[in-house]
């Protein structure tokens, strides 16, 4: 049989990668991380209208019901609870990032969206038997990657859901969203970890023998020159202790890539989605 | 321990395993067998048969197919669509009803001798033949004159997805689209074989065909369709018995047993076994 198509062979892939990344950090890049990125992070998700939540909320939508309950892994600054509230669906949010919910409280109120629970808890620490098949969709937007037991936590999202699971990844290569040739300026030879849930979670939820569906959605974002520079230098903290000349670097090149002072991107994400085996028919 | 290297590709950087084979020759070793199993001769042999299993599935997987990629935009009553390897219509009327166009490559004749008198029966006339491989009239065809390219359950006739895919992506301006057989029918399906003591369950190559796309720089939706393949008695068993002649020589004992299951599962002569369709697509 095709090695590829082994739980194990995702398994051990996903977690390989994982600790490559993991050996390159010199600098804060977990919890310290977030509560850093947190108001740069909002400014980028709620640009174009929340965009990026708007789109993963259309892609669903002819899934769920109406007024569907919704578990939400590590939803930082709202970006999919706000679009999702507005479509009249109850968000509970998982976040440990206090400075995420800061965010989350102010752009949820600005919204108009009350209805909703935040769990301020690592994922790993939820008890999902108490959860046990509570919501229509549980999600997790750009935090798997975090995780190293990829499985066992697409397991965790199946013990919650009734229905549906769904887990978004960017869609622009292994390092979707930094391959602009900064990497290898600043790092010289040091290859390049790669973060994105795409395909590899795909892959592994087929080995596991579920049918997932995938759209691919474009979206846009727009910030200031000033907060994708707090995000490109946040970024490459995590991997070398910045100079002036590297920060220089960065700087530059935000600033070539902005027009009107702001940087306008267009980005593709992987809407992944499928039945938890609890919702007994699969498609 | 395996190792993991990071591979530059005019996208950005990869991953890879060092030991890696890449999607598309993993698809190539596993198609060029199948290949060259179902030749034009093959198809021109079978296309009674599966004429059969499409008209009485009543164009099924067809029209779901072709009702997806209208509510996703991708078909509309402007469409100038391509689909290769129409065969006898399956998915070509469906699309038809909903576009303004469709030429349908097909290089067996009897397939588009019953395409036509498929599309006549339902008073279809904007279905355009040409009896042809795919790589001569690729040829012969410039950069976008399609809106949508399309292809359904033939891939395994391209060795070389990745001159599929790129020869798709040239010719549509719009979008392109892959779909295949997905997974082994139920479980009841999956007992017969092993009755039979068939081990060669097939390869799922939407799978293959969706990692092919995303090494390739197109990262594609993908859509799983469920259907009802239905088919006379007399074409189930042609195809189980073709199935059992590619291993070994048909016994009466593997006759019988082919019949009695077939009983069990038709109802007043039509043969029905659920299935999968799988559709990927991407903007060219
Ligand atoms: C890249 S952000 C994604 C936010 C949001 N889902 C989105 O896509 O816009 C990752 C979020 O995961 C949170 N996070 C980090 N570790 C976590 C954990 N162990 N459990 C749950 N959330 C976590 C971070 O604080 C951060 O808000």
């Amino acid at each position: 049989m095709d090695e590829r198509l082994s739980v194990a062979h995702w398994d051990g892939l996903w977690e390989q990668r994982w600790d490559t990344r993991e050996s390159l950090y010199v600098g804060s890049a977990h919890m310290g991380y977030w509560q850093a990125r947190a108001e740069d992070f909002s400014v980028g998700r709620k640009a174009c209208d929340y965009d990026f939540g708007r789109k993963i909320t259309e892609v669903l939508t002819p899934f769920l019901p109406a007024k569907a309950e919704v578990l939400d892994v590590g939803c930082g600054p709202g970006s999919i609870l706000v679009p999702m509230g507005q479509a009249g669906w109850r968000v509970t949010a998982v976040e440990p990032a206090e400075e995420m919910i800061r965010q989350l409280r102010a752009n949820a109120e600005l919204a108009g969206i009350e209805d909703y629970t935040v769990i301020p808890s690592i994922w790993q620490d939820v008890d999902t038997e108490s959860l046990n098949g509570h919501f229509d969709l549980a999600l997790s937007a750009i935090t798997m990657w975090m995780f190293r037991d990829l499985r066992t936590q697409l397991e965790r999202l199946e013990t919650v859901s009734r229905d549906l699971c769904c887990v978004v990844g960017g869609a622009g290569g292994e390092t979707s969203g930094h391959s602009d040739g900064m990497w290898s300026a600043i790092m010289g030879d040091v290859p390049q970890p790669g973060y994105s849930e795409f395909p590899l979670a795909f892959n592994l939820l087929y080995a596991m023998g579920r049918n997932p569906e995938v759209r691919i959605v474009d979206y846009s974002t727009k910030r200031s020159v000033e907060s994708k520079i707090h995000q490109q230098k946040l970024f490459y903290a995590k991997y070398t202790q910045l100079t002036p000349s590297t920060e220089r670097m960065i700087e530059d090149n935000v600033m070539a890539s902005a027009s009107d002072d702001l940087v306008h991107e267009n980005c593709k994400a992987s809407v992944i989605f499928w039945k938890s085996p609890k919702a007994g028919v699969t498609n | 321990m395996r190792h993991t290297y990071f591979r530059k590709t005019s996208k950005g950087v990869e991953m890879n395993e060092a030991d890696a084979v890449s999607w598309q020759d993993r698809w190539r070793i596993q198609m060029e067998d199948m290949a060259a199993r179902s030749d034009t001769q093959y198809w021109n042999r079978r296309a009674e048969d599966y004429n059969n299993f499409i008209v009485s599935s009543s164009f099924e997987y067809g029209e779901r197919m072709a009702e997806i990629l209208h509510s996703n935009t991708m078909l509309g009553a402007d469409s100038n669509v391509l689909e290769i390897a129409s065969g006898v219509g399956a998915v070509t009327l469906p699309l038809a009803r909903r576009a303004a166009r469709v030429t349908a490559v097909e290089p067996a004749q009897s397939m588009a001798d019953l395409l036509e008198e498929n599309a006549s029966a339902a008073n279809i006339n904007n279905v355009s033949p040409e009896v042809t491989d795919f790589a001569t009239f690729a040829a012969q065809t410039q950069d976008n004159a399609f809106d949508l390219a399309f292809l359904c359950h033939a891939a395994w006739q391209f060795p070389d997805a990745a001159w599929l895919i790129e020869e798709m992506s040239r010719l549509s301006s719009g979008h392109c689209c892959l779909a295949d057989t997905m997974g082994q029918g139920d479980p009841e399906n999956l007992a017969m074989q092993k009755k039979l003591g068939i081990n060669a369950p097939e390869v799922d190559r939407p799978f293959y065909l969706y990692n092919v796309l995303n090494e390739l720089g197109r990262p594609a939706s993908l859509s799983n369709v469920s259907y009802m393949m239905r088919r006379s008695e007399d074409s189930a068993r042609s195809m189980w018995t073709n199935l059992v002649s590619k291993y070994r020589t048909v016994s009466e004992q593997d006759t019988e047993m082919i019949n009695e299951h077939i009983a069990t599962r038709s109802t007043n002569g039509v043969y029905e076994v659920p299935a999968t369709m799988t559709m990927m697509w991407w903007k060219a």
